[in-house]
């Protein structure tokens, strides 16, 4: 015969169990883990991704000789980039010489932002930034790499070729007044470290060309 | 009461069955979370920093490579001189690249320095034509038995017009009279510089096909074999000079027919005397131009081939400098979890492959006690080899009509020999009369390259005249 007063323990005993697997449910849904990995615009993977093109960029534009031309491409007598359209800098366009068709090519039209700055030394020592592209400040998650070059008294400062379809930069013309070598010019955006006439006086600044990159 | 109700045997069924599930669905919670944050840790990226020390080597030899040629650049001094500007400028550019990587955490540091030397052929008038010092050749040798790096021509003024379909159907390895081209090896690699109605041209043989590559301007363009550009526009067809193997010559051809500058750096040497350009390598090259290495052009009606290095200062072209060839820099570089000490060799736009071809770095002959048919002399040599392997060596004496006098074959082993022999010979009975001048050779191996070096002297006992 069933037992008449019981009903109560079991309505009980069925409301604690409804409320144990309720929270148990509730608390193994949140304590599932949002990760890096987790697909988000900012996730480790993304930054690993651009961390290796970026250096790969360097890389292939240093190996092309492509790297070097980038950094004397300075208009002397406008004190900026040769075709920069914001300033002594370039924003909505890559720089019109092999450097930037490398750049475009892999960080360009994918929703990847990128900035490059070259990083120079003053004789005092010091390390002053000129800006070559800016496309606005950069997200958390952005990444740099770097690549150092030295420039020397002989280097010649680079002009655009008359083809604008090649992307190619050449030396200035020694014959024009506008051109000079970066020893006997006041004009370039880094100024001469070693100027003590001893064997070292050939160099001229050691710079770093950094790339930033991040997602848009 | 013997029976027991069913529903007092459930025991709370449903409670354990919650906890139950409840249990269940935590420790899948955790089996997940394991799971992802395994990935998690198998996909981080590795930043051990090792490309950051590859990198840095490259960026070393290339930073350095500039400050060698900055030191070359500079009025003409001895090899040892060279040697200690290059350890000062090396540590000076040390201390520079420093300061970069002072801000990321990583040291990079120069901590000691050597050299190999070379000999630096320059033609720094813009108005002269590539011709010799000492002689209006126009098709001459410049360099013979050589491997050759920094090699550039700036091209000032022609004396002609030359069509560019005209030079590369006609520039095929053999010879060619209308325009200026560098030949090397006798026709392996050539490299026509011209102007095609205005616009400077370049176009290079590479043994198969001729290609050219327009300058897009007219004078002055330069152009860089090393780094294989002109104007600083780069040129593909030039990196087909990286084929060439061992040691070749370098000639130039109608050097009549362009005006300007040039310079190159080959890895043989002079001697250490700045007041002249003698020395086993411009023995080589005047033998090779005027048969004769001696410096007084009356005998053998021209030459020399260059200018002496205090000569090159104050205005004479073509002349030679001491230089230095290749170096190598002793690097460390420090983060704080890579430490690497490699050791960087530093040349800066060689041609092709490195340097290892053994040479003859001093090669003095004195004619003493030679009378009538007793041909003597004293040869003192010095031989050397950049990677340490010197296996022969030869030093020939032989009459002007090819009578062996003697031949002395001293062992030779590592990266240096030196010594001084006499080698001697009575002809009486061989040889009625003998024919001057002697001829001495010296030949140098070490298993795979071989360089000669020859002189010319007269078997009477004292060293004036040419040959002395």
């Amino acid at each position: 015969m069933a037992r008449q007063d019981r009903g109560q323990a079991h309505t009980l005993e069925s409301i604690v169990g409804a409320i144990l697997l309720v929270t148990s449910l509730v608390f193994a849904l949140q304590v599932t883990a949002v990760t890096p990995l987790s697909a988000s615009t900012s996730s480790q993977h993304i930054e690993n991704q651009h961390q290796a093109t970026a250096e790969g960029v360097l890389a292939t534009a240093h190996a092309d000789g492509a790297l070097k031309p980038a950094v004397l491409y300075w208009d002397l007598s406008n004190e900026k980039f040769h075709d920069a359209d914001a300033g002594t800098f370039y924003t909505n366009i890559p720089p019109t010489n092999r450097f930037g068709a490398i750049l475009d090519r892999s960080l360009g039209g994918r929703g990847i932002a990128y900035n490059v700055f070259i990083n120079y030394q003053t004789p005092a020592g010091n390390i002053e930034t000129q800006r070559m592209v800016y496309q606005g400040e950069p997200s958390d998650n952005a990444i740099s790499a770097r690549r150092t070059l030295t420039l020397y008294d002989v280097d010649l400062v680079f002009v655009p070729d008359s083809d604008p379809n090649t992307f190619r930069a050449k030396h200035c013309d020694a014959a024009d007044p506008a051109c000079a070598t970066l020893g006997g010019t006041g004009d370039f955006y880094a100024p001469d470290i070693e100027t003590g006439g001893g064997p070292d006086d050939a160099i001229y600044n050691i710079v770093e060309v950094e790339v930033v990159v991040w997602r848009q | 009461m013997a029976t027991v109700s069913p529903d007092d045997d459930r025991g709370q069924l449903i409670i354990v069955a919650a906890i139950g599930l409840a249990v269940t669905l935590v420790a899948l919670a955790l089996i997940l979370n394991s799971a992802i944050y395994t990935q998690n840790i198998a996909s981080r990226n590795l930043d051990s920093g090792a490309d950051d020390a590859v990198t840095a080597r490259s960026d070393v030899s290339d930073g350095l490579g500039g400050v060698m040629n900055g030191v070359n650049r500079q009025s003409a001094r001895d090899y040892s001189t060279l040697d200690s500007e290059f350890g000062t400028a090396a540590k000076t550019w040390s201390n520079d690249a420093a300061n970069h990587g002072a801000l990321r955490g990583h040291s990079v540091r120069v901590t000691g320095t050597a050299t190999y030397g070379g000999v630096r052929i320059v033609d720094d008038d813009s108005t002269s034509t590539f011709q010799p010092f000492g002689s209006s050749a126009t098709d001459w040798v410049v360099a013979p038995d050589v491997r050759a790096r920094a090699f550039t021509i700036t091209a000032h003024g022609f004396a002609s017009t030359d069509l560019q379909s005209t030079v590369e159907s006609t520039l095929d390895g053999s010879d060619n009279n209308d325009f200026f081209y560098v030949d090397v090896d006798g026709g392996q690699w050539q490299m026509a510089v011209y102007d095609d109605s205005g616009t400077t041209k370049v176009t290079v043989f590479d043994g198969s096909s001729a290609t050219t590559c327009s300058a897009d301007a007219s004078t002055p363009v330069t152009v860089d074999i090393g780094a294989g550009t002109v104007n600083g526009m780069p040129c593909p067809a030039m990196s087909s000079i990286s084929e060439q193997n061992g040691p070749y010559t370098i000639e130039y051809e109608n050097g009549d027919e362009i005006t300007g500058t040039y310079e190159l750096t080959v890895d043989r040497v002079i001697d250490n005397d700045l007041s002249t350009e003698a020395g086993p390598f411009t023995d080589a090259v005047d033998m090779t131009n005027y048969a004769a290495h001696c410096e007084d052009p009356a005998v053998s009606g021209d030459g020399p081939t260059y200018a002496s290095p205090n000569d090159g200062d104050s205005g004479s072209s073509p002349y030679v400098a001491p230089a230095l060839y290749s170096g190598t820099a002793d690097v460390n570089f420090r983060t704080k979890s890579v430490d690497s000490s490699p050791t960087v060799r530093v040349a800066d736009g060689e041609l092709g492959e490195a340097a290892t071809a053994p040479r003859v770095t001093k090669f003095e002959v004195t004619a003493d006690g030679s009378s009538g048919l007793f041909v003597q002399f004293t040869i003192e040599w010095a031989v050397e080899d950049p990677d340490g392997n010197l296996d022969t060596l030869e030093i020939r004496v032989e009459d002007g009509s090819g009578a062996l006098a003697d031949s002395a074959t001293p062992s030779v082993s590592g990266s240096s020999a030196s010594d001084k022999i006499t080698i001697s010979r009575d002809f009486t009975g061989t040889l009625g009369t003998l024919t001057n001048p002697q001829v001495i050779t010296i030949t140098v191996t070490d298993g795979t390259d071989s360089r000669t070096v020859i002189q010319k002297h007269d078997a009477d006992g004292d060293m004036t005249g040419c040959a002395p």
